[in-house]
């Protein structure tokens, strides 16, 4: 008889410590942070804008027009982020609050060693990336053909990293 | 105790249940939970194969415009073509789209690596296969993209495009087999008829279209364009118009005209304004239009030219009589018709590139009525000419056609045109100020009811289009025994400065002549002589041209297609030299005579062009000045000469057999003419037949002592029984002036007693003559054919 009883009382102990272990599961994650609707839809967001962005200036041969010489003796050896032109045509297509930085890259085609190479020629920014965090950002890679005029930079593909995002 | 039991498995049953929906509550929380995850912290898939799509588009473009701006003016578009160099896009090649194509796909081999290292983190794969593409609805005839770029130019409905299908695969997302078809292209279509001609300006309506939407019901694949709306924005568009003279005539050079006026009417529709006006042509099938070319592109840099006009027209009229006038030795008059079958009589003839046609080196007549349009700026390689046979359209074929480079130089004060080699068929066909491509072609007269032939010369609109290999006759051969152009009816082995000992033969120790041998014995019947004068120790003719020939025989470039109408030997020297060795192998003198000679082997065709240009640098006296000279090795029987019309009839005929030049040791007659032959027994003949300046040189150097002249024997006492055009003859001494300039033309014409194309004179071997005659006129200047229209 004893023994009977203590059969159902480890039974009602697993259920209850199933219950328990359930409980506490659900509980932590309707607590955690990446569940809010607000970040969910905002961090999505971001690479579609910032392709969008991307594409929009590619159609329109921004990248040609605002980098006039894509020559490596133009090599920006401080590390500035001087194309203030398309960093500036990049903030006026973006909402207000978001901050981005555009790092370019020419790939250079090497016949003699078969071998693609890629050389930062420069970058756009809106905000101090020095000193600024972005706590909620995503980053972008794009390539680009050059095709519009000038004839100097048109074929000359380029490699782009950008960064968007928010800061704290 | 049942009961008991009972309810303790009931028990047990409803835990496990419980437990269960919990288990299974939390599995879809943590499948909703990475769900999110994923949605939130992935790689957006559609942005990234939109990019890589995008920018394999943007490539393809890059290329098309690469070979495109390289094919219409490599040097205009240095900034982009010379960056491509190292790829192979040189000035050398910008008309080859077969290595603009080999550096677009080293191009894009090298985007793709630099996509697979851009995407890495992604996992990236991508590829692109090669397809075929039907334009034929965009275009308006049949015509394909293929082997990833083709361009159809230089036709009312031009265009540029490159097709390609991307594959991709995006590994690290699990995503496979994108498959895209990527297509650009810019079409461009110039009615043809123009809206409006005013005294000052021209309006025309353009079409342009950029892209296209891909229909895939038909196989392969075809497209219809979209309308290009921003020509006016951010494409450009020229026109260019050809030079006219101030008596209207095209002279071949092309303008660049200034555009007054663009309006966009919708649906790609432009109309266009340009200066200056243009007089309105019509062609074969009534269609009017001004001849210009249109050049379009786009923002990518694509080009596209178009023209107006698809061929240039007209007709050679022949102008030989068929009746002919001659005079027996006697002074009686005399009729001889051409047989009806004249099928030697084969002009062949050459237009340049200023529009100018030539037959012979002479300028021919063209009827100003027509208005021949200039040759688009097009690559040589894609011309092309169709002639008839019969004077009916129904022949009007395809037939051979050669490029040549000619040189306008001024050679001692008069302007001298001479061939300096076959052209490079990948360099435009255009007029320029010091060089000018020739066209040359062949128009028959196969009988005597025919009196005009149409010509068509057009081009092909394929940018891919290799110059044409057509069958030839005559070849080229030199070794150590041979400086030879071989040809069906004679060996012509040309001896010089590098080829001295004719093989048989004789030493000619530098001097330069050709000679004339059996192509199938290589028995030789001696030497065609340009020019002699003087003698040394009884022999004739001691100072001859001295150099070297320049034989041309096969397109630069294209070494493999040999010339398929005519191959060229030119000499240019001031030297002259001795054939009996008393200047050894050196020329004996700069202070005589200066010579151009340039001798033409043609295929087809029975005659020997030598258009001869000398110049005496000093005054000069001696026995014998010989205009040229053709010995003969002893095969001939009979000689024949007609008069030039000074001492005696014009075309008095003299008909000498070989027993009389022998008795004579050498036969003098006076009055040289046209005709001098010789021929034997067997019906094989060979004539040197002058022009009439060649004549009248003869008269105004010569006077009363120009000759007709035949030698018995060759110094070495064999038979020789040449026929000889002296100024003078051997017996007589007189003086020519320094600063005597002479310009001629003779031809060498191959003929026989009969057989196609001549008169049936086998049973009367003294009159084989004759059928020298009736080709004779077909040479002389007031008988060229003239240019009218079709």
């Amino acid at each position: 008889m004893f023994t009977k009883r203590k059969g159902q009382i480890r039974v009602i102990e697993a259920v209850l410590a199933t219950f328990m272990v359930v409980s506490i599961i659900l509980l932590v994650m309707a607590f955690t942070r990446p569940l809010k609707s607000v970040y969910v839809r905002e961090t999505s967001d971001l690479r579609r804008l910032a392709y969008d962005l991307l594409n929009n200036m590619a159609e329109n041969n921004v990248f040609e027009k605002t980098i006039a010489n894509l020559g490596s003796e133009n090599t920006q050896q401080t590390g500035e982020c001087t194309f203030y032109n398309l960093g500036f045509l990049a903030s006026a297509s973006l909402p207000p609050g978001l901050l981005f930085k555009i790092d370019i890259y020419r790939v250079d085609f090497d016949i003699a060693s078969k071998s693609v190479n890629l050389v930062w020629i420069g970058c756009a920014s809106n905000y101090d990336w020095k000193n600024i965090k972005l706590v909620e950002s995503e980053p972008v890679t794009y390539t680009y053909v050059c095709t519009g005029d000038p004839d100097s930079v048109r074929g000359t593909t380029l490699l782009i990293q950008m960064v968007i995002g928010f800061s704290g | 105790m049942r009961g008991k039991a009972r309810r303790s498995a009931q028990m047990v049953v409803a835990a496990i249940l419980i437990i269960g929906l919990m288990i299974m509550s939390v599995l879809v929380t943590v499948y909703e939970t990475h769900s999110l995850f994923l949605r939130t912290r992935s790689p957006v898939v559609r942005e990234v194969v939109g990019a890589i799509t995008a920018d394999f588009k943007r490539a393809l473009a890059s290329m098309l415009a690469v070979a495109t701006r390289a094919y219409f003016n490599y040097s205009e578009f240095r900034d982009l073509t010379d960056r491509f160099s190292s790829y192979g896009m040189s000035m050398n090649n910008r008309h080859n789209f077969t290595v603009a194509r080999q550096v677009a796909k080293t191009y894009l081999e090298y985007w793709r690596q630099s996509i697979t290292k851009a995407y890495g983190e992604y996992g990236v794969q991508v590829s692109y296969e090669i397809l075929q593409l039907d334009l034929s609805k965009e275009l308006g005839r049949q015509r394909t993209v293929y082997n990833l770029m083709k361009g159809y130019w230089y036709l009312p409905t031009s265009g540029s495009y490159a097709y390609a299908k991307l594959r991709l695969n995006i590994t690290a997302m699990g995503f496979y087999n994108w498959e895209s078809d990527v297509l650009v292209g810019l079409t461009v279509t110039v009615y043809r008829n123009p809206i409006s001609v005013t005294g000052q300006n021209v309006t025309i309506m353009i079409n342009v279209r950029q892209d296209g939407s891909l229909d895939y019901s038909t196989n392969p694949p075809s497209i219809v364009g979209t309308p290009y709306g921003r020509l006016i924005t951010k494409g450009w568009i020229r026109i260019y118009y050809p030079q006219m003279d101030a008596s209207g005539r095209f002279t071949g050079k092309w303008l660049q005209a200034t555009i007054r006026d663009i309006t966009y009417a919708g649906m790609g529709n432009y109309s266009v304004t340009f200066e200056p006006s243009l007089p309105v042509l019509t062609d074969l099938q009534g269609n009017q239009y001004v001849p210009i070319m249109v050049v379009v592109s786009d923002e990518r840099g694509i080009i596209v030219e178009a023209s107006t006009y698809y061929y240039i027209s007209f007709a050679v009229q022949r102008n030989t009589p068929d009746a002919l006038i001659y005079y027996d030795s006697s002074g009686n008059k005399k009729t001889l018709t051409r047989p009806s079958d004249i099928s030697n009589e084969v002009y062949t003839l050459e237009m340049s590139s200023n529009l100018s046609l030539f037959w012979l080196g002479q300028k021919l007549s063209v009827d100003p009525a027509l208005k021949l349009p200039p040759f688009p700026y097009i690559p040589i390689k894609q011309i092309r000419v169709n002639v008839t046979l019969d004077g009916t359209t129904a022949t009007l074929k395809e037939r051979p056609i050669q490029y040549e480079n000619w040189t306008s130089v001024v050679w001692y004060g008069v302007p001298v045109d001479y061939p300096v080699g076959l052209s490079d068929p990948q360099m435009d066909f255009v007029k320029g100020d010091k060089y000018n491509t020739k066209l040359v072609f062949q128009v028959k007269f196969p009988t005597t009811n025919i009196r005009k032939q149409y010509v068509t010369l057009w081009w092909y609109d394929d940018l891919d289009t290799e110059p044409a290999v057509y069958q030839t006759q005559i070849q080229f051969i030199q070794d150590s025994t041979h400086k030879d152009v071989w040809h069906p009816l004679y060996d012509v082995e040309f001896v010089d400065m590098e080829h001295q000992q004719s093989r048989g033969y004789v030493n000619y120790y530098g001097v330069a002549a050709f000679v004339l041998r059996d192509p199938s014995t290589d028995y030789a019947f001696g030497p065609y002589n340009l020019h002699g004068f003087g003698i040394y120790g009884g022999k004739l003719q001691h100072y001859r041209p001295y150099g070297t020939w320049q034989v041309y025989y096969q397109y630069m470039r294209y070494s493999w297609i040999k010339a398929p109408i005519r191959i060229f030997a030119v000499l240019n020297t001031e030297y002259v030299g001795s054939v009996y060795g008393d200047c050894g192998t050196s020329p004996c003198s700069n202070s005589y005579y200066s010579t151009l000679a340039i001798v033409q082997i043609v295929n087809g065709t029975r005659y020997i062009p030598v258009i001869t240009y000398i110049y005496w640098k000093n005054t000069r006296s001696d026995y014998g000045y010989w205009l040229c000279t053709e010995m003969g090795s002893g095969y001939a029987n009979y000689f024949a000469y007609t008069a030039a019309g000074y001492q005696y009839k014009q075309n008095q005929t003299f008909v000498y057999t070989y027993n009389q030049v022998s008795s004579a040791v050498v036969l003098i007659s006076r009055d040289p003419g046209i005709l001098l032959t010789h021929w034997n027994n067997g019906g094989t003949a060979r004539a040197v037949i002058l022009n009439q300046a060649a004549v009248n040189l003869l008269q105004s150097i010569g006077g009363t002592y120009a000759s007709f002249s035949s030698t018995a024997t060759n110094p070495q006492g064999l038979p020789q029984g040449s026929i000889e055009a002296d100024f003078w003859p051997y017996n007589t001494y007189r003086s020519v002036s320094a600063g005597t300039l002479l310009r001629y033309w003779t031809v060498v014409f191959s003929y026989s007693a009969s057989g196609s194309g001549f008169l049936n004179l086998g049973s009367n071997i003294p009159n084989v003559w004759q059928n020298a005659y009736i080709y004779a006129s077909m040479f002389q200047e007031k008988w060229a054919p003239s240019i009218v229209r079709p």
